[in-house]
Order: structure tokens, then C-alpha cells, then sequence
């Protein structure tokens, strides 16, 4: 093969989220030759878009911060096991800042407050606390924040989004919203896969003007327009002033349930930049074993038809995610780490997983569930030791967290991403 | 409001006496605490049993439901899968049972067929290795929500009233007679009051709870019973083990799915009742020793009923009591015009309509004769939509792309959902998730409500049946609701399907909050 990355990597990362992207982008941008392997295309259809810093702690009295940085500061000190204690304050601000310069490199904008958190209103109707927001949605902050009076269109045979729910459930808080229903200009295929149907469809300006055209009509004296997150896969912004400069006020978007294709995108672009930056990405491949040379591992054997690839690195880090990512999975009696049967921290029995209340704030125990690791992210064997040298782990795989009741996913992902490579250097010195 | 019989209860037994007297000619209301089939009508296995479990040690129990499994299976054809079953041994059962059992079969008249092991293995591939005997007999799977809301709707069709969440908290006697019967209407917790001629208690493990308000009492156990349901179906017929009945026995086709019951397990009140992980454990465990595909199965949801078994002194195992039914004329105890019908199992819910209806009308001077052994059970096409799998077959058949899936799981068009929003609205009940769930498919799948319980509220807002934030409000309550049926079975890839779920309602959403 005449790659020489995949010759001898200096880290192969593998899981496909949010976390093994940024490990990746963080592992690329440091100069590392890097390999991410990957068995499914990721979560990344799962991802809203947005990105979460903390919104929320301690969860269980629903306390919400504005200012993240703060409540991760309380964070640090109420829950010294939580990995954003293992990586402290300082970690955590440089591997957003550098996150955040990433994704504009990879022509994504974001927007947001430096100190402060923003809120949004999802297609539930339910206002959302985050700290980063794709710039397609934030005019719908911005509207938000100052009640303008705004628009919100959905359309005929579209799943998932209705603008009557989102008008009338965020009502007393943006009273001044309108909806209206509208036919897409090209007919709506399937059932699952509408808004990424949607969103190719507005990648060419005739189907730019179309829309522009079933909306004007209804415009009226509203300010902004806000509808579901379809305004193309690519370079959004693009598709979001056309659309604009043709109907004459700002169009936000609103995130959607699965397929989400602002997750989609930032999944896009994200792996050209790591293409253009020289990563090998394998997709469609599933990671069998990790072969192991005492405590130091050397290489992970691949998926290859019927036979196998042995790929060598220097380093690996674990971003497989959980149950859903796969890399726990749940028996009746216990959880296991997929890959290499690491310890996973859980309640002892499964009768402790789940609250009786599914919406208890407390959160469900099984969800603070994972590896445990040392300061390096290193995740621990049975004896509390780590368990290889040169093993990490990032994102959502980790114990102590509960990211969904936390509003915390998407900086878990990133922070631990940046902590593991940040890790990987140190010890390779 | 007045009525000739108020009927309490809208299981399956209140719904088939309400039937039986509308067929008569006698005016009836029937009232439900909470909905359609709420209590232990909607929580069984659903079964049309043959009579063959009972031969062993309830006799009147077997005959009874020989008897009535024939007559439903050519009068309510609609509701039944006429799937056939098996009582099927393995290794280490008891030997002495096993060949008792054809000889009781045939002394009670219950048609009974020896396979070999072979045959039966071809039959259900699914059946263990282990198999050492098996015995074909003519049970059947019922589907309790169609039955219910058929004999509802014929009832009313011949001028029934049916006024749900509507709980009994009172009577007014007047001597030997109750005179009215108060209610609160739950949701608007307005109080009506209906004067009666004849009052029915067919409130099943509640009996006892009603007839003390009206200062008698009657010794009911309760009877904890819990079932899985899988994520698809392991076997064509009804898979009995052939044992005395114990827990974990039953392995019953459920149109798409199938579902394994049951535990007994005693109880002090009938309510709440919910599914523990221990008895799904039981279950998966026993279950598996005849099935052994079910130790690896994905279950959707656990869900528990509570039966109402009687008995003349306190037992503690609900096992050995009867299944039979009783029928109370409270004379005795100085009333006139109560009944109480409770016990029973669903294949017997018409017989034991029947015989309240004979006493009630001998009471009431009705000459009319019972017309549900001869008159087929009415059906509306708006009742399909709770039969597992018709949707999907519909759908395929003839797939309509203009037409959005509102359930994708369980492939529910916006049309049946529709045409339900409407009838519960024309006939004045209560409108929510819930009310909607079980009048269909919706949120019975493998996304348990993730998906469609969220588009179920989209479709209400824009019905203008909810304003402001009220849809968050039902979310909730229908996300909860589901939940006690999911955490029981919260392993493998159902707890992966879980996650999604919760980072989509609390993580995006906020329900939590």
C-alpha cells in the first residue's frame, strides 16, 4: 500500500462520532500521521449541529449556567471524576479555541458568545441551551433574544417538523411567530430520509429560487424566516444568503430529529479537511483486535473480507461512543467494552441502570457508565493501573458523565479528543 | 342521566355484557375509570385457549373454554388468528404429567393430537432440542383491544353508552336498592350522577374496591401476572409447556410478535402494577428452555396485568386457584340490584356476559333471549388498526408516497390516526397519546413512542386539538407511560434504541426539565 500512514500510523483513532473526528483533526493538526477506522458511517446523523459546552450542572436540580466556563469550574470541583476534572479548565478553553478554528478551516461557521451560553428554540418548541451554533441557526438566537417577529414555515409531507407545534409550544416565550405550511418545490421522497432529499435539492440555485418563491408570498411583516435544518450539505451559508437576498429578510434554521443534516455536514466537512490534511480515513471496516505487546499496544487487526489487515501505530485512541456507537454493549447481567474487554465502571446490578421515572432529574445510572481512566486518559485495567501505555480514550465512552442531562456532548467529544493527543504526545516524548 | 343497567367497567366482560344486553333491547351506560381495556382485558396473553392448560386441575375451567373458544372462533373470526397449538416437554419435566395429560384432554372432551418429535420440530423449528413431547390442540391467539372495542361499538351501535374516565365513588341506596351511582369524570373532575334500575360491577380485580363503597366486601386475590413482548415472532401456533402450570409456560403469537408469559406473583391491592426485572428474567430463562431462540431475543416492552382470582380463604399462590368466573347477586348481603361479575379469562368474557346479562334481566323482567351465542361479532373497519402487522400488509400492498407514515415502526398511516382522532372525538372522549396508542399501533414498536410519540403531538397541534405548551405536557405522560414497560427490557439492542431515545428527548429536547 502506498500510504505511509497506513504502513506504520503514528495514531490509529477508531470510531467515526463526533469524538474520533476531532481526535483525528486534533492528531492531523499536530502532525501526526493519523488513521481513523471506522466500521458504520458514525452518529454523526444522530448530532443536532449544535455544540454543547455545559449547559447544565449539578443535573439533578436542573441548574442551567450562562456562563459555561463558571459551570465548569463548579463542575471540576463538585465531581473530580468527570473527564472534564481530568483535563481542568485550561485544556478544556484551548481544545474548543482550536476546535472552533478547525471547523472554519474546514468552511463551517459557527457563532456564539465567547462567555456566555446561547439559547435556541429546537423543533420540539422547547428552548435549548448550548454554546455553539451553526451561523444557519443563529439568527434564530438572535430572534429569539430580542422576539422579533418571525416566520416559520413547514412542509406538506415532511416527518418530523411541524411549524404549528414549534409556534404555539414556545408561544410565551417568542409570541410574535407565525406559521404557515408550503409545498417543497420538488416532490419529497421516502420516509426517513426527507431533509437530506431537502437539503441536495437546495444545492442548486433553481432550487434556491424555487423555495425563495413559495415563501415570499406568505412574508408579510415578518422580520426573519425560520425552518428545518435544510439549507443544503455543503457550504450552508451559501445556500442561507441566496435564499436571503432573494426573499429580502434573514432565514434561520431549526434543528430537526434524525437525520439531522446539520450533524451530517459538520461530518462532511470535517473529513474533507482531514482528507485534505493528509488522514487516512477507512470506512466500512470493523476493528477486531488490538494486538498488544505487554503493556504497550502495537496494532489493530481489521475486517478485510474474509481476511485481515493488520494496521501498526504508535498509539490508539478508543472513541468507539456507547451503546449506540457500539463500543459498550449490554447483557442481562453485565456491560462490556466491545473491543478489548476493558474494566467498565457500572452499577452492580441491572436493577440499578434505570430510575423508575423515565424524566427523573438525577439522570439514569447506566449512563454514567464506562471507562474509567488515569490523568492521560489511559483507560484503567482490573488493577487500577492503566491498563497500556499508549492507549486512550475520548468521548462519550467514558464513565463518570452523563453528557445528555449535562448538555455537555459535543464538548466531551472535543476536550477529551484534544486531551487524548495532547496524551499521546506527552508519553511518545 | 338515568339508565336501565349501569355496567362498571370497560374491559372485555363490561364491553361484552354491554353488548349482550343492547342485543336484548335493554338500555345500558357503561362507565370506565380510565380507558378501554385498561385493567387486566389489556394486559393477558391473549389467548383463545382450547381448555387443554386447565384439564389437569380446573375442570370447569377446560369445559368452559372449549365451549367458548368454538363459538368465538365462528362468531368474532375478526379477532382471532385461529394459529392452532402445542403442549411441548423437555428433558427433565415430569413424565407422569406429560402422559396424563392426553387421557384428561379426552375425558373433558378436548380434541388432542400426539406429534412425534419430528413432526413437531418441523412444525415450530424454533422448539429446543431438548423436546420429549408434544401435543397439537386447538388453541388460538384473540386480539383483546379488537374484541373490546367491537363489542363496544356494536353495543352502542344498538344504543349503548360508553363514558370513559368516569370512576365510580359512590352509591345512594335507598333500602334494599341503590338508587344512583355518583362519578367523577376524571379529567374535567366534573361529578355526574346517573339513577339506575340495575348497577353491573364487571371492574375484575377492582371488584372488591367498588362493592365496598357500596359497604360490602368480597374476598379477591390479586394475582400479579407479567408478559414480554418480543420484537418479532418465534413461533406460527400457541406453544404451551406441558407441566402443571408454572411460570414462564406460554410462548403466544401476536401478529408480528410474540408474547411470553406469564409469572404469578400475590399481591396486596390491584394497583400499580407494574413489570420487575426479576420476573423478566424468570421469564426469559423458563421460556428459553422451550424456546431457546428467546434467550437471545430483543423484547420491546414488559407489561403486567393483575387477575382477579377468588377464593374462600386467604392463599398465598395464585397458581392452584380457579380461573373460573363468579357471578354475585349480593342478595345476601341486602342488595337487590347489584352484580358483580369477576374471575374468568378472556376466551370466557362472552359466557360470562351471558349469565349476568340472564340474572340482570330476570331482575329487570326482560324476556328477550341472549342472542351472542348466534349473532357474529360486528366489525368496523376502524378496529383493524390494533391488529399487529395489518398496517405494514396494507402498506405494502398498496404503498401511497403522498401518504406520511406517522408510525414508522408499525408502518401507521396518518389517515388511521385520523379516522381514530375522530371517532373518540365524535363520541366526546378524551383525546391524548395514550387514548390514540390504544387504538392502534402507534408507539408498540421497537422505537417505543421515540419517534412517533413526538409526530402523534405534531399531528395533534396541527388538528388544533392542543395549544400552547399542552403537547410537551402529554409527551411526557405517553414517554412515561411507555417507560414502565421498557425499563424491564433495557439490554442489548433495545438499550442502544433507549439511548437514542433520551438524548433525542432530553438531550435535544429538555424534556427532563
Amino acid at each position: 500500500m502506498a500510504d505511509t500512514a497506513r504502513d506504520k500510523a503514528d495514531l490509529i483513532v477508531i470510531g467515526a462520532g463526533l469524538a474520533g473526528l476531532a481526535t483525528t483533526a486534533f492528531a492531523v493538526e499536530s502532525g501526526l500521521k493519523t488513521v481513523q477506522i471506522s466500521l458504520t458511517a458514525g452518529e454523526m446523523p444522530f448530532a443536532s449541529g449544535l455544540l454543547d459546552l455545559l449547559g447544565i450542572h449539578p443535573m439533578e436540580r436542573l441548574n442551567r449556567w450562562q456562563d459555561p466556563w463558571a459551570g465548569i469550574t463548579a463542575l471540576i470541583h463538585d465531581r473530580p471524576k468527570h473527564p472534564y476534572a481530568r483535563l481542568g479548565l485550561e485544556k478544556i478553553r484551548q481544545a474548543w479555541k482550536e476546535f472552533l478554528v478547525f471547523l472554519q478551516k474546514a468552511g463551517l461557521r459557527y457563532c456564539g458568545w465567547p462567555e456566555s451560553n446561547a439559547e435556541l428554540v429546537t423543533c420540539a418548541g422547547t428552548l435549548k441551551i448550548t454554546n455553539q451554533v451553526p451561523e444557519t441557526m443563529w439568527p434564530g438566537v438572535l430572534g429569539l433574544k430580542e422576539k422579533r417577529t418571525a416566520l416559520i414555515v413547514d412542509f406538506e409531507g415532511l416527518n418530523n417538523f411541524s411549524a404549528v407545534q414549534f409556534v404555539e409550544t414556545i408561544g410565551s416565550h417568542w409570541p410574535a411567530l407565525r406559521a404557515q405550511r408550503l409545498r417543497f418545490p420538488y416532490p419529497l421522497k421516502g420516509v426517513d430520509r426527507q431533509t437530506v432529499f431537502m437539503a441536495e435539492a437546495l444545492r442548486s440555485p433553481q432550487g434556491r429560487s424555487r423555495l425563495a418563491d413559495v415563501i415570499s408570498p406568505f412574508l408579510k411583516d415578518a422580520e426573519l424566516v425560520g425552518m428545518p435544518a435544510i439549507l443544503g450539505l455543503r457550504r450552508p451559508q451559501a445556500v442561507a444568503s441566496d435564499l436571503e437576498r432573494q426573499i429580502g429578510v434573514p432565514v434561520f434554521e431549526i434543528p430537526t430529529m434524525p437525520p439531522s443534516v446539520p450533524g451530517l455536514r459538520l461530518k462532511e466537512a470535517i473529513e474533507q479537511e482531514l482528507l485534505r490534511g493528509g488522514a487516512v480515513l477507512v470506512r466500512g471496516r470493523r476493528a477486531l483486535k488490538v494486538n498488544s505487546n505487554g503493556r504497550r499496544c502495537i496494532s489493530v487487526e481489521l475486517e478485510a473480507g474474509l481476511a485481515k489487515e493488520t494496521l501498526k501505530a504508535r498509539g490508539i485512541v478508543l472513541a468507539t461512543g456507547r451503546f449506540l456507537g457500539g463500543g459498550l454493549a449490554a447483557s442481562r447481567s453485565c456491560i462490556r467494552e466491545t473491543l478489548m474487554d476493558l474494566p467498565v465502571h457500572q452499577p452492580k446490578k441491572r436493577q440499578d441502570w434505570h430510575r423508575q421515572h423515565f424524566l427523573d432529574p438525577h439522570g439514569h445510572p447506566v449512563n454514567r457508565a464506562g471507562l474509567e481512566v488515569d490523568d492521560l486518559l489511559r483507560p484503567l485495567a482490573a488493577d487500577g493501573h492503566c491498563a497500556y501505555e499508549n492507549l486512550f480514550v475520548a468521548g462519550s465512552l467514558l464513565a463518570h458523565q452523563d453528557w445528555v442531562r449535562m448538555k455537555c456532548g459535543a464538548g466531551l467529544a472535543i476536550t477529551t479528543a484534544y486531551g487524548a493527543v495532547q496524551a499521546f504526545i506527552d508519553c511518545s516524548r | 342521566m338515568e339508565t336501565e343497567v349501569l355496567i362498571i367497567g370497560a374491559g372485555v366482560t363490561g364491553a361484552g355484557l354491554g353488548r349482550d344486553l343492547a342485543l336484548r333491547g335493554v338500555n345500558c351506560i357503561v362507565v370506565e375509570a380510565k380507558d378501554i381495556n385498561a385493567g387486566a382485558s389489556g394486559a393477558n396473553n391473549g389467548l383463545l385457549h382450547s381448555g387443554a392448560r386447565y384439564v389437569s386441575n380446573d375442570p370447569v375451567s377446560a369445559q368452559e373454554c372449549r365451549d367458548e373458544s368454538r363459538l368465538l372462533k365462528t362468531l368474532a373470526p375478526g379477532c382471532i388468528e385461529d394459529t392452532g397449538g402445542l403442549f411441548v416437554a423437555v428433558a427433565g419435566d415430569d413424565e407422569a404429567y406429560i402422559s396424563e395429560f392426553p387421557r384428561l384432554c379426552e375425558q373433558h372432551g378436548i380434541p388432542v393430537q400426539e406429534l412425534q418429535r419430528q413432526e413437531a420440530l418441523e412444525l415450530e423449528p424454533a422448539l429446543a432440542d431438548t423436546l420429549i413431547a408434544a401435543y397439537q390442540v386447538e388453541d388460538a391467539a384473540i386480539n383483546p383491544f379488537r374484541l373490546s372495542l367491537e363489542n363496544i361499538a356494536e353495543a352502542e351501535a344498538h344504543g349503548a353508552r360508553l363514558l370513559t374516565h368516569s370512576e365510580v365513588i359512590g352509591f345512594e341506596r335507598s333500602g334494599s336498592r341503590i338508587r344512583t351511582v355518583h362519578l367523577r369524570q376524571n379529567r374535567s373532575a366534573r361529578e355526574i350522577v346517573i339513577e339506575v334500575q340495575q348497577v353491573v360491577n364487571a371492574t375484575g380485580p377492582w371488584a372488591g374496591q367498588v362493592v365496598s363503597l357500596a359497604g360490602l366486601s368480597i374476598p379477591i386475590i390479586y394475582s400479579k401476572g407479567t408478559l414480554l413482548v418480543t420484537q418479532t415472532r418465534v413461533t406460527k401456533s400457541v406453544i404451551n409447556r406441558l407441566r402443571p402450570p408454572s411460570d414462564g409456560d406460554i410462548v403466544s403469537p401476536g401478529g408480528t410478535v410474540s408474547l411470553v408469559g406469564t409469572t404469578s406473583v400475590g399481591l396486596d391491592a390491584p394497583s400499580p402494577c407494574r413489570p420487575t426485572l426479576s420476573e423478566v428474567d424468570l421469564l426469559v430463562d423458563e421460556a428459553a428452555s422451550m424456546v431457546p431462540v428467546l434467550a437471545d431475543m430483543r423484547y420491546v416492552r414488559a407489561f403486567a396485568g393483575v387477575r382477579p382470582l377468588l377464593a374462600e380463604e386467604k392463599v398465598t399462590d395464585g397458581r392452584t386457584l380457579s380461573r373460573g368466573f363468579v357471578v354475585m347477586n349480593h342478595e345476601e348481603e341486602g342488595l337487590s340490584n347489584l352484580v358483580t361479575v369477576t374471575g374468568g379469562k378472556i376466551t370466557t368474557f362472552r359466557l360470562m356476559a351471558e349469565k349476568t346479562a340472564d340474572l340482570v334481566c330476570s331482575r329487570l323482567g326482560v324476556k328477550a333471549p341472549c342472542r351472542t351465542r348466534t349473532v357474529p361479532l360486528a366489525s368496523a373497519e376502524i378496529n383493524q388498526w390494533t391488529e399487529p402487522g395489518l398496517a405494514p400488509r396494507i402498506w405494502l400492498k398498496q404503498p401511497n408516497p403522498k401518504e406520511p407514515l406517522l408510525c414508522e415502526c408499525e408502518m401507521v398511516p396518518l389517515s388511521a390516526v385520523d379516522q381514530i382522532i375522530d371517532q373518540l372525538k365524535a363520541k366526546g372522549e378524551t383525546l391524548n397519546l395514550s387514548a390514540i396508542g390504544l387504538r392502534s399501533r402507534v408507539g408498540r414498536g421497537s422505537c417505543q413512542g421515540a419517534f412517533c410519540g413526538f409526530r402523534m403531538t405534531a399531528h395533534l397541534y396541527e388538528r388544533n386539538e392542543l395549544e400552547s405548551d399542552q403537547g410537551l405536557i402529554q409527551l411526557r405522560q405517553f414517554l412515561e407511560r411507555r417507560w414502565h414497560g421498557l425499563r424491564p427490557v433495557l439490554w442489548g439492542p433495545q438499550l442502544a434504541q433507549e439511548e437514542l431515545q433520551e438524548a433525542l428527548h432530553c438531550g435535544l429536547f429538555g424534556l427532563e426539565g
